[in-house]
């Protein structure tokens, strides 16, 4: 098993953050778009994101449902991008270009680490769908370690450490760990802008 | 204008080609790419004062396939 495969991102402690940020700029050779990155590279240390016992749901969250499970995906709204895919508490879902809609992660170790994946907890089977997304594309994979993996249309789901709150995607069309990230749609599509 | 021929490996779905053609739509100097899913090769026109073959592979590499240009027809014996 890969280290730090199927890190959580709400454990993910902050010099995870400012070591995944490093990693950006390291690796990164992303066209830097304008999709809706207002604090692109920053990293996790001023990171407002909820805890994992946190149980409420943070306020600017623009999703379209409210208190839900980290695990459940909703859709949510990122500026210049439009309405996306995020997970329960309206962190932006990405997917990994390298990953080919196989069904199948390609992401693990240092990978897995700065993106981590969005995971079923132990004993559950069923991924929630949120108002807006399409159930009949949610999906599952199993991971090296044995824990289970949200996907969407094949595609496996990310979360990025370095996002810091609900409406942004400071990893779309980012090139890291391997390969292009980018943000999917509740229809499936991919947006490579 | 620079028109090349590519192989491309990796691909086991129709939206692979999509997506590659999708993000060298959108890339500097790109004007045409079509990739075939079947065949397993793109066709990529490029301006190239702009972009360069590397940079066209690059691309490509990014989203996890493999490319090579793929060679002239064989010169008749002579």
């Amino acid at each position: 098993m890969a280290k730090g495969d199927g890190v959580r991102r709400r454990g993910v402690p902050v010099v995870l953050g400012v070591a995944a940020a490093a990693l950006l700029t390291a690796c990164s050779s992303s066209s830097g778009s304008s999709s809706g990155t207002p604090t692109t590279g920053q990293p996790a240390a001023s990171s407002t994101r909820p805890s994992t016992t946190s149980t409420t749901a943070a306020s600017a969250v623009t999703t379209s449902s409210g208190a839900a499970p980290v695990y459940q995906v909703n859709t949510g709204t990122v500026p210049a991008l439009g309405t996306v895919l995020v997970d329960g508490q309206g962190f932006t879902l990405y997917v990994f270009a390298p990953d080919k809609q196989s069904g199948a992660s390609t992401c693990y170790g240092e990978c897995a680490q700065a993106w981590p994946p969005l995971l079923l907890p132990s004993g559950v089977s069923r991924v929630p769908a949120g108002p807006g997304v399409n159930a009949s594309l949610l999906g599952t994979t199993k991971r090296h370690d044995g824990t289970v993996q949200v996907t969407y249309d094949k595609w496996p789901l990310y979360l990025w450490v370095v996002d810091s709150a609900p409406g942004q995607a400071t990893g779309q069309n980012v090139n890291n760990s391997g390969g292009k990230w980018y943000v999917i749609t509740p229809e499936g599509k991919v947006i490579t802008k | 204008m620079t028109t090349v021929e590519l192989s491309v490996t990796g691909m086991h779905c129709a939206s692979c080609a999509s997506l590659i053609e999708e993000v060298l739509a959108e890339q500097p100097g790109l004007v045409a790419a079509e990739v075939d899913l079947a065949s397993e090769r793109a066709q990529v026109t490029f301006d190239d004062t702009v972009t360069d073959l590397g940079a066209v592979q690059a691309v490509i590499a990014e989203l996890g396939y493999g490319s090579s240009p793929r060679g002239d027809p064989a010169a008749p014996p002579t």
